[in-house]
């Protein structure tokens, strides 16, 4: 009988956790960790930002689906990782803190045979002066509350507009080293398609604040695509759609300070600036939450397991090196954890080698830097063959080969959404094969034939279909197996 | 790229890119985007091409 315990149950946690119930005996356990009651499909949280979804479409319980499915849940965060046991037992242990189930501020220590990290974010609002829902001036939709509350203030902003009150609304990162710039983008553009509905567009000026130094960069340095019988870019698309629906871009920006009515950042030319706003969504940098790590001796090894910024370092190549030098070998592929081999991280829980997009720094030594993606397919597609690696290891032995996949390799489809409507919506719908760009295989960094970049009502249409497959997917209703990552 | 916008709604000049360079679609592009017939066939095209990239990556 082997104990596998799976830290998180987002996109990656939970997916992982359905598979290992799926593929092993039950004679075997599958416990779930996790200090969120409710599953959130995130991507949506966007249209739940506008006032166009209700919460209740976007998250359900955790609880009754792991009854169901044989899952042990813990309404639990990590806070400490013992991979080589303890003096009280060999076999590695979790220290967990429960947040719900009636033992909300008890401590528990789990033992594991397996251990995957799928933690997720820690949304790091405190890293900008005055960012974030709790400081109370900039609003975010990074989860299903926070989405809510973004509605209200936008509706309130609407509202003034319609008393003819001009107001200045900013959608963008909140810092320099922000990642997930396209649910940014998606944001301000479903904020504009909502000021165009409500007829109050001409009396607001929106603007697009972003870490990106290009526009239609991603975090993932850009796109080139075929297009007409040309090369084609993402940069030039993007640009056309800012044009073409008056969004005024801002690039290259860290928010240094945010006050209830001004945003003071910086530029990459190391110019400081104040941005009055009305209403302002800007999204946190993400870091590892905050799990330490301990030898059998009980002294501190969180270092040696995880990455300065908290994300557990797995199989890549963290060797310091200027970007020109950079190569797709550098990426993880069995997300196995260095030194551990019954732990993993997958999703936002790993330790990237590098950002995928070129980091830049301002004469004042600001680093504005756009932290690589990790989320939505790629995730499921790692905790997937982690699962599978998992069940070999205990069907087969500890010998069993272990299952890749490198974001070098795995494409990924990103549809951001600009409105809502299924006659009058859109979305800018994506597919980069691979995420990270392999120029030793591509003299683009990506594959021609597949990676594409369009925008217009079927976008929207990809989405929708995507936000109820994926929902039907994580409630591990019949057949959802057959649905991919 | 950058220039300096200065309007009277905006009493501090910010560095906002210019985009008089960015292609501007035009009606028939607009209207294509909005169309349902063209758009289902792109739909179908689209999801066609995610379902053989998940196919051959082994998903």
């Amino acid at each position: 009988m082997a104990n596998v315990v799976v830290l998180g149950a987002g996109i990656a946690g939970h997916t992982a956790a359905l598979h290992l119930r799926r593929m092993l005996g039950r004679h075997h356990t599958v416990t779930v960790v996790s200090p969120n009651s409710n599953w959130n499909w995130i991507p949506s949280n966007i249209w739940v930002g506008v006032g166009k979804m209700p919460k209740t479409k976007v998250v359900f319980p955790l609880a009754p689906i792991y009854a169901k499915k044989g899952v042990d849940y813990r309404q639990a965060k990590a806070v400490a990782v013992y991979p080589q046991g303890d003096a009280d037992d060999a076999r590695g242990a979790v220290e967990i803190q429960y947040t719900g189930q009636d033992k909300a501020g008890q401590t528990e220590k789990i033992r594991y045979d397996y251990l995957v990290n799928a933690t997720g974010p820690k949304l790091k609002f405190e890293a900008t002066e005055g960012l974030g829902p709790d400081a109370g001036n900039t609003v975010s939709v990074c989860t299903a509350d926070h989405a809510v509350e973004a509605a209200e203030k936008l509706a309130a902003t609407i509202a003034k507009l319609k008393e003819g009150q001009p107001q200045t609304l900013v959608v963008g990162t909140g810092h320099g080293t922000c990642t997930c710039e396209g649910a940014a983008f998606e944001y301000t553009f479903n904020v504009d398609h909502e000021l165009r509905e409500a007829g109050v567009r001409d009396l607001a000026t929106l603007y697009y604040l972003t870490n990106e130094a290009a526009l239609g960069d991603f975090g993932v340095g850009g796109m080139i695509f075929n297009q007409g019988g040309f090369e084609s870019t993402s940069e030039l698309w993007t640009s056309s759609l800012f044009r073409e629906r008056g969004v005024k871009p801002i690039l290259g920006t860290h928010p240094h300070k945010i006050t209830s009515s001004t945003i003071t950042y910086e530029t990459l030319d190391g110019e400081m600036h104040d941005l009055d706003y009305d209403f302002a969504m800007l999204l946190p940098p993400f870091g590892g939450h905050p799990i330490k790590a301990f030898d059998v001796a009980g002294n501190d090894i969180t270092d040696q397991v995880f990455a300065p910024s908290g994300f557990m370092k797995v199989d890549a190549d963290y060797t310091p090196k200027p970007y020109e030098e950079w190569r797709a070998d550098d990426w993880p592929k069995t997300y196995q954890s260095v030194g551990y081999d019954n732990i993993w991280a997958v999703g936002i829980a790993f330790a990237p080698p590098h950002q995928i997009s070129k980091p830049r720094k301002t004469p004042n030594g600001t680093v504005i830097a756009p932290a690589p993606p990790r989320t939505g397919m790629p995730s499921g597609l790692m905790a997937k063959i982690v699962a599978k690696t998992i069940v070999d290891r205990i069907q087969i032995g500890p010998k069993a080969v272990s299952h890749h996949v490198s974001m070098t390799e795995m494409g990924a489809v990103c549809v951001a959404s600009a409105g809502t409507g299924l006659t009058r919506g859109s979305a800018a719908a994506m597919i980069m094969d691979p995420v990270v760009p392999d120029f030793t295989k591509y003299p683009t960094g990506r594959n021609l034939a597949t990676t594409r970049g369009e925008i217009g009502l079927y976008g929207h249409w990809s989405k929708l279909m995507l936000h109820y497959l994926f929902i039907y997917k994580a409630k591990a209703l019949p057949g959802w197996q057959l649905i991919p990552e | 790229m950058t220039e300096q916008n200065i309007q009277p709604s905006e009493p501090k000049p910010q560095p906002v890119l210019d985009l008089t360079r960015a292609p501007m679609p035009n009606v028939k592009t607009l209207k294509a985007r909005y169309n349902p017939f063209s758009q289902f066939g792109r739909f179908v095209a689209f999801n066609y091409r995610i379902m053989k990239m998940v196919v051959s990556s082994g998903h």
